[in-house]
């Protein structure tokens, strides 16, 4: 799955983005300003848009001079859109329904390029995991072999773990390591107390 | 078509977005430790401030840029009015809390807590889906 871009693995090209913008906005803007949003040229983007309009997808209206756009959520193809639109919120909260059935986690964060929403096709979908006490129990190395085919599953992205003890973690973090600075900086977390971890072991 | 809000606004990204959701969560952190009302308070205002305009900043693409309350309530209506409403409620008492001698009450402090948090929802909820 195009991590960065989740819609254009269904609808590529401009159409997706735009799309997949109209989703986002929630107030009518100008074609122009669609256009700049979702990174499409300005022609495509009215040629696009007009498409649309005559599906019923899009809604226009006259201000003054400018014509101003935006999703017919009324549509019965706005709900199926939306719902594809927010795929990443959907991976996170999969993320987040495993994770919470692991009984020795003590943190967990998704990060770089998939928790940047900046990732592609062959980007891998990078876990911190912060075990409560050993990485190298049985049921951990299953729970994270289980995670790993889920993953690969839902997105046909692969899971790149890294797995730490709560100590080998409180470590990284005194230490200022560049992944405590990246998963600060950018994290998604993915447990209820893996923000309060973090604020305690630094 | 709602009427553009007054105030001074700028155009903000995707990008941006990310950043204010992040501040957001590092204000209500700080809020959350704190033991004392008005820097509960203020530290959730800070955070409730910086919610609304991840909001804004995905569903606009625009957020409030001279610094006035009513403005960036305006704004945020434009999205949500039950969030705006949220955004004032909090807003209302930052003046007491973070200029004031007289301190603001737990009871205040904790009513800003959840609108901040309600706010951060809302962040969240449109910050991760991009």
């Amino acid at each position: 799955m195009d991590l960065g871009r989740p819609l254009a693995d269904i609808i590529p090209g401009p159409r997706g983005q735009l799309l997949a913008t109209l989703a986002q906005l929630e107030a009518p803007v100008t074609v122009r300003a669609l256009a700049r949003y979702a990174d499409v040229a300005p022609q495509t983007a009215l040629n696009v848009v007009n498409d649309l309009a005559g599906a019923g997808i899009v809604s226009a209206e006259r201000a003054g001079s400018a014509q101003m756009i935006t999703l017919n959520r009324a549509h019965i193809l706005a709900e199926p859109l939306i719902s594809l639109s927010r795929t990443r919120a959907r991976l996170i909260q999969r993320l987040t329904g495993e994770l919470a059935t692991w009984p020795l986690l003590a943190g967990a964060w998704l990060f770089g390029s998939a928790a940047r929403g900046t990732g592609d096709r062959e980007s891998d979908v990078d876990l911190l995991l912060v075990a409560e006490e050993g990485t190298q129990a049985a049921h951990w190395a299953a729970g994270t072999a289980q995670l790993v085919d889920r993953v690969l599953s839902w997105t046909g992205n692969h899971a790149q773990l890294v797995e730490h003890t709560r100590s080998s973690f409180a470590q990284l973090v005194r230490s200022d390591n560049p992944l405590v600075a990246a998963v600060r900086a950018e994290g998604i977390a993915l447990t209820p107390h893996s923000r309060s971890l973090l604020r305690r072991v630094a | 078509m709602s009427p553009r809000p007054a105030g001074r606004r700028s155009p903000c990204t995707v990008a941006d977005a990310r950043a204010r959701l992040h501040d957001a969560e590092a204000f209500l952190d700080a809020a959350e430790t704190a033991k004392d009302p008005d820097v509960i308070a203020t530290n959730a205002i800070h955070s409730a401030i910086a919610a609304a305009d991840a909001v804004c900043c995905v569903a606009l693409r625009e957020r409030p840029a001279d610094g006035s309350h009513p403005s960036a309530v305006q704004l945020l209506s434009r999205v949500d009015k039950g969030l705006s409403a949220a955004l004032k409620r909090a807003l209302d008492r930052k003046t007491q809390a973070a200029y004031e001698s007289r301190d603001i009450s737990a009871g205040d402090a904790n009513m800003c807590l959840r609108q901040a948090a309600i706010l951060l929802d809302a962040a969240r909820d449109r910050v991760l889906a991009i």
